[in-house]
């Protein structure tokens, strides 16, 4: 073995694959009756190494992020509630509780977005959720209607969104 | 209340009313959560006992409008739970579930709540004919005062939080049952799939699987329950049931002013069929009882009575027919006690 090679594998701060990311990944392997340590980033790791060192679900998420990077972190995020995964929830179509809104809600926001062409609620609101939740649902769909009203260049109907939409603008910013 | 007397009461959707010579009926589907409580499908069977009382109590309680008949599901003869589908008091996958649950519904079978389904409230709102903005008043109105018994699961951003991602939102389902006999047999029915496609409205048919219905009853509804008003998306529901009803009335104009005799041959042979048949499976039944409606309302058939069609088109279901006769049947004998039952029906009018 080369001092070179020795020296890029001394335990490091970066990466010994790109030499550039922070090595996060330290892993032990066999190679040739001799014990190696290698020192990789997230992503270097994912890349390059065998599946002998990964498991069944690590080796899923790397068939995933071979098809989609995004996926790949995402598969193995759980939601700290219910246990849910987020690969568990695309298998089923159905989520386990409430949170995992929030704990998927980064993924989350692009399916809403191609399932509903929009990501933010503007109907109904419970008495529970209070009147700032009240003002804000109905700022949205206000605001919508006046996309809409411009679309089909209704002036008119434009103006008078306008105005509702002042008018409750300047309620929401007024002390409670 | 004896469950099995239901199977001798009429159904909201065939009591007719507004254009109810196309629509059968309008409804208003809601999908709540109560907050707290992880849901159905990932709940344990502790969580579910409990959402399942909280619900229950909350359902029974004296200022709830109209009052409720409260039925659990899970220890009940499966025939009743059969019954109730037919009635679509529940869906098909809260008659499958093995879990604690139930359905609540009032006298007139109007509002029917189902409990622990896909989420821990499917609140249900019906009329017969085209009326889903009064039926949605309706569900609105009872929404605010469930909201005042139990916490929903709801953020400000994402609206009322449900098991499903297409239902996030409002929640809301506005569907509406049509009758399309005319469109699909003068071969117009694609007009009725690229109407539905172009308002992003889900078209399915209302007996059996996918898009092709037996009886000729579909049902249309919105996709979208995020980003939109409860009222938008009652307002191009109704819209497009209405653009629906214009359509289906010209094709039945169009057969009989350009194919009389087609038109009249094809349902005096179903009347045929039905009268003089010894033994008919119920889809059969009801792809013929769906030709004679047609005649009874396009005045081809006179002496027939609607009632007995729209009675027929309900009591002919497997569930109903067994009740009927007490008892659960092996296909063949069903098939033979329907046809006999029809052809008595047809001749006492
Ligand atoms: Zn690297
Ligand atoms: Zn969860």
């Amino acid at each position: 073995m080369s001092p070179k090679e020795r020296d890029k594998q001394r335990p490091g701060p970066t990466c010994q694959e790109c030499g550039e990311k922070r090595a996060t990944v330290h892993v032990t392997e066999l190679k040739e009756g001799q014990k190696l340590q290698r020192h990789l980033c997230e992503t270097c790791y994912a890349q390059q190494e065998g599946p002998k060192f990964l498991s069944p679900g690590a080796v899923f998420a790397q068939i995933l992020a071979a098809v989609s990077p995004e996926l790949k972190e995402l598969s193995t995020k759980e939601c700290p509630e219910c246990g849910l995964s987020y690969l568990e929830f695309r298998q089923q179509g159905v989520l386990g509780c409430e949170q995992d809104y929030e704990a998927f809600a980064e993924p989350l926001e692009q399916l809403l977005e191609q399932v509903h062409g929009e990501s933010r609620h503007c109907g109904k609101v419970p008495p529970q959720a209070g009147r700032r939740a009240v003002v804000a649902s109905k700022l949205r769909s206000l605001k919508h209607k006046l996309e809409r009203a411009v679309e089909r260049e209704d002036y008119e109907s434009a103006a008078r969104l306008r105005d509702r939409i002042k008018a409750l603008e300047s309620e929401r910013d007024e002390p409670l | 209340m004896n469950l099995s007397d239901l199977q001798s009461r009429l159904v909201e959707w065939l009591r007719g009313g507004p254009e109810s010579d196309v629509v059968a009926s309008s409804r208003i589907r809601l999908a709540r959560n109560v907050a707290g409580f992880r849901f159905v499908g990932r709940g344990s069977a502790t969580e579910r006992a409990e959402v399942e009382a909280l619900l229950r109590q909350a359902l029974m309680e004296p200022d709830v409008r109209p009052a409720l008949h409260y039925v659990e599901l899970r220890n009940l003869d499966q025939l009743l739970v059969e019954l109730l589908l037919e009635r679509r008091l529940i869906s098909s996958q809260h008659a499958e579930a093995d879990w604690v649950r139930g359905v609540a519904f009032d006298q007139a079978e109007r509002v029917s709540i189902m409990v622990n389904e896909e989420d821990h409230l499917r609140m249900q709102f019906m009329r017969s004919g085209l009326r889903l903005q009064e039926a949605y008043e309706e569900a609105d109105r009872f929404d605010d005062v469930l909201a005042g018994k139990v916490t929903y699961a709801f953020s400000s951003e994402r609206g009322y939080l449900t098991a499903c991602p297409t239902n996030v939102g409002t929640g809301l389902r506005a569907g509406v049952m049509m009758h399309l006999p005319g469109l699909a047999m003068t071969q117009q029915f694609q007009h009725v799939v690229d109407l539905a496609q172009e308002s992003s409205l889900a078209l399915r048919g209302v007996y059996g699987e996918g898009t092709q219905g037996a009886g000729d009853f579909y049902q249309i509804s919105n996709q979208v329950t995020l980003g939109v008003g409860e009222d938008e998306i009652v307002e191009s529901v109704s819209e497009a049931a209405g653009k629906l009803v214009r359509m289906e009335r010209a094709a039945r104009e169009d057969l009989r002013a350009n194919h009389p005799e087609e038109f009249r041959g094809r349902i005096l042979r179903a009347l045929g069929l039905l009268s003089s048949a010894s033994a008919i499976s119920s889809e059969e039944t009801l792809s013929l009882l769906s030709q004679v409606k047609l005649g009874v309302e396009m005045k081809v058939l006179e002496q027939t009575p609607l009632e007995t069609v729209n009675d027929l088109l309900l009591l002919t279901l497997p569930a109903h027919l067994q009740t009927m006769k007490g008892r659960p049947l092996d296909t063949s004998v069903r098939n033979e006690f329907r046809a006999h039952y029809v052809r008595d029906k047809l001749s006492s009018g």
